[in-house]
Order: C-alpha cells, then sequence, then structure tokens
C-alpha cells in the first residue's frame, strides 16, 4: 500500500471535521471521493499535505510505510506528495519557472539528484507545459498571478507533471472549469496515470469521472467514508444524489454522541 | 585593501556631556569663519542665511520626527570629513572594482573630493560647486516642516557637484554620481551637496549611490541588543530642477555601515509638462532618512516616486515624503514599500499638499509594509491636505506578515520554510524596485538587496 488512513480523526479551530477515515490506497491506483460541500474532504487532502491549523485527534496516516503526519508540509512533497489546490494560490512578484524551479531543485537535492540548472529546467518545463496546453507566456508569469480559474487548474496539473509525484491529491480540479478547460486537464491528469503514481481525486461532481475513470469511488459525508465501490457508484451518485447518504451520516453521529 | 581604517577596530566617542550640542556649534563657527576668508559671496550669503535658520537639532515633538530621535547625534562631537588623495584613490579602486561602471558616465564624491573623467555626454555641463560664481546657480529654493539637516548641510557642505542638462537634450547615458566614504574609527560628518538642473526638452537618466565600504558587514550589529554608537554621519543635500517638457529618471541608493547615520535630502522643483520618475533603496543604517520633496509648479507636471526602505538587526530606514501640487493639473503618486526584521524600525511618513489653485490634481500615495519579527517596528503614516475641489486623490497603507497560505503552497512543493519566506520577502521588495529596471547593473543592484533580504537564490524571482 501507498497509503495507509487509519481512524483518522481531525478536528479544526475545536470542531471535529473528520470523524475517523479509514482508506488504503495501492501503488498506481486511482481513487475518487465524492460528496457533498461541507462532508470534510478538502480537509482530507489538507491534512495529508500537512497545512497548518489543523489538530489530528487520533488515528494514524502511513506513506510508503513512513508515518507522513509526523512530516512538515515540504518534507512531505520530498517524499512524493502532491496536492493540487482547489484554490491555488496567487504569489505576485515571484515567477512560476523561478517558483517551480527552486520547488523541483529541493526534491531533487532531498533525492541526492544534481539541481537542474535554468537551461536544463527550461527545457523540461517546455516539454511539460504541452501536457496542459500552458503557454510560455503562463509559464513566464507571477505564481497564479491573473491567471482565470482554468489557467491556475492547468498550472497545477503542469506543476504535478513537473515533480513526478508518487501520490497526487487533485482537490477539485474540476471546480470552476468549463468544458474544454476540463477536457484539457484530464487529459493532463490521464497522461500522468502511471503504475509508479496513485492520484486520489477529490470532487463534488461525477462530470470529472467521465474523462477520469477511477479504480476505487469512495463516498464521503460527514466527515467519514460511508461507501466504497467502483467506477460504476459514480453514476449511482449522480442520479440518487447524497441526500440519503446525508441522512444515515446524522442518525450515525446522532448515534455516536449518545 | 587595506584603508587604514577598519570596521572592526574599537571607537570611542568624544562627547561634551557639560554641553550637548556645543560641539556642533563649534563646528559651525569654525565652518563660517573658512566660509568668510575664502567663498564666494554667493556662498558666504547662503550659509549666513542658513545660519539665521539654524535652530539646532530638531526633537520628537517636532513635526517629521516623532519616529527618530536624533539626541545621539546632536550630543556627539562630529569632525569635518576631511580626505587625502590616496585615500579617495583606494576608495575609487575598491568600488569600481565590484562595480566596473560600464554603460554609464561616472563622478565620485569621496568626502571633499571631486573627481571625474573624460566622456561626459555632450549637452551636459559639470563643475564643482565650490567653483560657481554666480548665486542663482547654487541655490536652494526649499522650505519644509523637516529640513532642519538640510540646513545643517548648508552650513557644513565644502565640496559638491553641479550638473547641468542644456535645454533640448536627451542624454543616452546615464550619469552615476557615486559617494565614497571608508567607516572611519573618530565621528566624521559628511556634507555633500548636488545641484541637477534639466533645460527645457531634456532626457536625463541620473544615478546616485551613497556607499560606504563595508556596508555589506551588516550582521554585526544584529546580534548585539546594545544600542549603536553613532561613528559616521553622511548628511546629504540634492537640489533638483526639471524644466518645462523634461524628463529625469533618478535612482537613489543608500548602503550604510555599522554605525553610520545617514540623512539624503532631495529636494525636486518641476516646471510645467515635466515628469520626475525616482526610485529610492534604501537598506537601513543607524538611522538612515530619506526626505523628499518634490514642488509640482508647471501645469501638468508629473512625479511617481517609489521606494524600498528596509532594515534588520537594530537599523533603521525612514522614508518622508513631502508633496506638492502648487499649479493646477499635475500628477503625483508614492508607492513604497517597508520591510523590518529583527528589532528594525521602518517609517513611511508621506504628506500631499494640494494647493488651492491646483485644481484637476491626481494625487495618490500607497505605503506596503511587511513585519518579519515581532520586535520589529513599522510606522505608516500617509496623508493628504487639499485645499481645493475637483481633485482625485488616494491613499492606502497596509502592515502585515508573510502569508501563510502562500507560505504553505511553496512548502507543500517541497521548499524549505527559511526559503520559502526569503522568496515571498523578495518578492514584496520588487515592486519599487522595478521602476529602476533600466539601471546599468540593475541585476547586481536586485541581487545585494535580495541577499540583504535572505534571498540567496540564483537568480532573481
Amino acid at each position: 500500500m501507498l497509503l495507509e488512513i487509519e481512524s483518522l480523526r481531525v478536528a479544526v479551530e475545536g470542531k471535529q471535521v473528520l470523524q475517523g477515515v479509514n482508506l488504503q490506497v495501492g501503488l498506481g491506483e486511482v481513487h475518487a471521493i465524492m460528496g457533498p460541500n461541507g462532508s470534510g474532504k478538502s480537509t482530507l487532502a489538507k491534512v495529508l499535505a500537512g497545512r497548518p491549523g489543523y489538530e489530528v485527534l487520533e488515528g494514524s496516516v502511513r506513506f510508503a510505510g513512513e508515518d507522513l503526519l509526523a512530516l512538515a508540509p515540504e518534507e512531505r512533497a520530498r517524499a512524493g506528495v502532491f496536492l493540487g489546490f482547489q484554490y491555488p494560490v496567487e504569489i505576485p512578484g515571484v515567477s512560476n519557472l523561478y517558483f517551480l524551479r527552486a520547488a523541483l531543485n529541493a526534491q531533487r537535492k532531498a533525492r541526492d539528484l544534481p539541481p537542474l540548472d535554468a537551461f536544463e529546467f527550461m527545457k523540461l518545463a517546455r516539454e511539460k507545459s504541452k501536457l496542459v496546453e500552458l503557454s510560455e507566456e503562463l509559464m513566464k508569469r507571477p505564481v497564479n498571478d491573473g491567471f482565470s480559474g482554468g489557467e491556475k487548474k492547468r498550472n497545477e496539473i503542469f506543476q504535478m507533471a513537473l515533480l513526478e509525484p508518487r501520490l497526487a491529491l487533485l482537490d477539485e480540479t474540476d471546480s470552476g472549469l468549463d468544458i474544454d478547460a476540463l477536457r484539457v486537464v484530464s487529459s493532463g491528469v490521464n497522461a500522468l496515470r502511471s503504475p509508479e503514481r496513485s492520484m486520489v481525486l477529490i470532487t463534488h461532481y461525477q462530470r470529472l469521472l467521465q474523462y477520469i475513470v477511477p479504480d476505487r469511488v469512495h463516498v464521503f459525508v460527514g466527515g467519514r467514508i460511508v461507501r466504497s465501490g467502483d467506477a460504476s457508484l459514480a453514476a449511482e451518485l449522480e442520479s440518487e444524489g447524497y441526500a440519503t447518504y446525508e441522512g444515515k451520516a446524522s442518525a450515525a453521529l446522532a448515534g455516536a454522541a449518545l | 585593501m587595506s584603508l587604514g581604517l577598519s570596521a572592526s577596530e574599537p571607537r570611542s566617542r568624544s562627547v561634551d556631556s557639560g554641553a550637548p550640542g556645543r560641539a556642533w556649534e563649534q563646528l559651525i563657527e569654525a565652518r563660517l569663519r573658512d566660509s568668510q576668508a575664502q567663498e564666494a559671496a554667493w556662498a558666504q550669503a547662503l550659509r549666513q542665511e542658513a545660519r539665521s535658520e539654524w535652530k539646532g537639532w530638531p526633537s520628537r515633538k517636532q513635526e517629521g520626527w516623532r519616529f527618530l530621535s536624533v539626541r545621539t547625534l546632536a550630543e556627539t562631537a562630529f569632525a569635518e570629513a576631511r580626505v587625502d588623495e590616496a585615500e579617495a584613490q583606494a576608495l575609487v579602486q575598491a568600488f569600481e572594482s565590484s562595480f566596473p561602471g560600464e554603460g554609464e558616465y561616472r563622478i565620485y564624491l569621496v568626502g571633499d573630493r571631486l573627481c571625474f573623467g573624460e566622456g561626459l555626454p555632450e549637452g551636459v555641463a559639470l563643475c564643482a560647486l565650490s567653483s560657481l560664481t554666480q548665486r542663482d546657480e547654487a541655490e536652494p529654493t526649499f522650505s519644509s516642516p523637516s529640513d532642519s539637516l538640510a540646513r545643517l548641510n548648508t552650513l557644513l557642505f565644502r565640496e559638491g557637484l553641479s550638473l547641468q542638462v542644456e535645454a533640448g537634450r536627451e542624454v543616452a547615458l546615464p550619469i552615476h554620481l557615486v559617494q565614497l566614504a571608508a567607516l572611519s574609527a573618530k565621528p566624521l560628518v559628511f556634507s555633500p551637496r548636488v545641484r541637477l538642473r534639466l533645460g527645457r526638452g531634456t532626457k536625463l537618466r541620473f544615478i546616485e549611490t551613497h556607499w560606504t565600504l563595508g556596508a555589506n558587514d551588516e550582521n554585526a550589529d544584529s546580534a548585539t541588543g546594545t544600542r549603536l554608537s553613532l561613528t559616521q554621519l553622511r548628511n546629504g543635500v540634492t537640489q533638483i530642477e526639471v524644466g518645462e517638457n523634461a524628463c529625469l529618471e533618478h535612482f537613489a541608493q543608500v548602503r550604510a555601515a555599522e554605525g553610520e547615520g545617514v540623512f539624503i535630502s532631495t529636494q525636486v522643483e518641476q516646471a510645467g509638462q515635466s515628469l520626475y520618475r525616482a526610485a529610492h533603496l534604501v537598506l537601513g543604517a543607524a538611522p538612515a532618512r530619506l526626505d523628499v520633496q518634490v514642488r509640482l509648479r508647471g501645469e501638468e507636471a508629473e512625479c511617481e516616486v517609489a521606494g524600498l526602505c528596509a532594515a534588520k538587526g537594530q537599523r533603521s530606514s525612514h522614508a518622508h515624503l513631502y508633496v506638492e501640487h502648487i499649479a493646477p493639473r499635475c500628477r503625483s503618486a508614492l508607492r513604497f514599500r517597508g520591510i523590518a526584521s529583527e528589532r528594525a524600525t521602518c517609517t513611511f511618513d508621506g504628506i500631499t499638499r494640494v494647493w488651492p489653485a491646483a485644481s484637476k490634481s491626481e494625487a495618490s500615495q500607497e505605503s506596503h509594509n511587511l513585519l518579519l519579527s515581532e520586535q520589529a517596528t513599522i510606522h505608516s503614516k500617509p496623508h493628504l491636505e487639499i485645499e481645493t475641489d475637483e481633485v482625485s486623490c488616494s491613499h492606502g497603507s497596509t502592515v502585515g506578515s508573510l502569508d501563510e497560505e502562500q507560505l504553505f503552497y511553496l512548502a507543500s512543493r517541497g521548499i524549505e520554510a527559511d526559503r520559502a519566506r526569503a522568496i515571498l520577502t523578495w518578492a514584496f521588495a520588487q515592486a519599487p524596485l522595478s521602476s529602476a529596471s533600466w539601471l546599468p547593473f540593475f541585476p547586481k543592484i536586485a541581487q545585494e538587496a535580495a541577499s540583504f533580504l535572505g534571498h540567496e537564490g540564483e537568480e532573481s524571482a
């Protein structure tokens, strides 16, 4: 198993958001986590990437056998964890290419690889940018500064292509995309599927999963996974919605509270 | 290179504690006696006027001096800095070894010695201030709420530079005035003075560098928690006239050493439809204070003054801007950024005054500041005084720390925390510098500023 999450309970500002998450992702697998807004699915992604401000109350996360929660965010990235942000952060004054070269070389250093010089990096960046049809102008602009919603998401996948993570957590990568952008982003993600790389797609809608067919689908409601199945589960959710699960989840929570 | 002076030499101050400020009075009187014996009539008259206006060192109760105490300076016995030929040569060589001076015409002012070589661009007249015979060529026309130190300069200056660009000339080669000093073992005062006049329809790029050898050893003072003793004072005045329809791009930088006080007053007067675009880079001193006054006297004149004031250790950087809209339809924009880390202080004090006759003025002030430590201090005080209707004015001021979301974004890509902070600090610092990208040695300046801010990247972000 590449990723093993066991009974993970997490609180934000004193409020428990993850209520005992169990999830196992094997190497090369693509999992989709689907759930309504506010179910805690984005929290799961952020906790895995190491965002400050979350309190782990209980449970464990092992990544390639290592205790992931003991690592600083940059160490997790160097170990091969990548978070595709739901809202990619704008950093005026820092060029995309500078940022990515710093990131890639930091990761290469951690793996005892020599740094890429500007020329080598540029060659690699040009090649990877084709995957998501990212123009050279966007590559050179300040990080996400003035990018449209679609451009930001393409930039996330471009970063993933460059950094070649072992585990990609893609948090609502489909949100805010029109149909053309969704097609570009999805084909980029599909091109990065590999037996050496696992992915967790976090999404509200089934739409993305028409382009990226997952190996496993998990229904995430009330801070935990309430049902798992194969790709056909996504279609079922699309027609029936989350309402039935939400009823069950709150009933279960009420039971737990008693 | 040994200059016989060392920044690490132990320093002692001879303070006459019985009569604070007495040493300054003696210095001024001695200079006035010299003046009467040697100087042209205009200079003597100028100094006599300044003498009657000099009310001593300002106190914190005075407007414009609330954020900076100059008591230590006032009570320190300074001697006038005189530099001999050999020392001046050594300083020039040391500077040229790091800044070879390609792509610009360079003038050095070392203490009271002015040196420049061949190759002065056509249409530019250059001479030592002391060689001027006419008073109107060197007379200051300014009076501001906070110009005490400019008056002190008028009393004490010994040599300076007069630069004139004749009407209609567009000077392609930037002119760079480098004011050099080595840190001395006893308290010395430098009073450089610069007069720059651009005739009608001219264009010029003017660079001013205030450089003290050993300025890069700024780590020495960050560790000590004690109050710095002052060993050197630079008190410079630069007066600029931008003629009708003329355009001046101005870059000024201060690199001071530990224990050095730097006061630079820049006074700009603009005729109709002229453009003045300036960028200031101040990396702290003990203290460094920048005063920029711009008078928009002719219709449709325009000025943009940008600046980066950073400080760390025990240092401070203070920017005081005073812009007057005197004629109608002028535009002014002040864009400053401050970065204070460790126990440092940065100040932005901007006043834009729109006179009753200055209708249809457009004025803006922006001051954005970054606090990198809990012990650091930022003062940000943008201020507009508007005495007419029909104006478009705005000001904004922010003080904050580094953005947590941005830090996490960088970390999530594998960049370690210290590097991420340095990258973001440098990103914040760049905006005011971008207007100086025409500098022949811009990459080097940018790299040094970046390195001062802890950003050791191999290239600009």
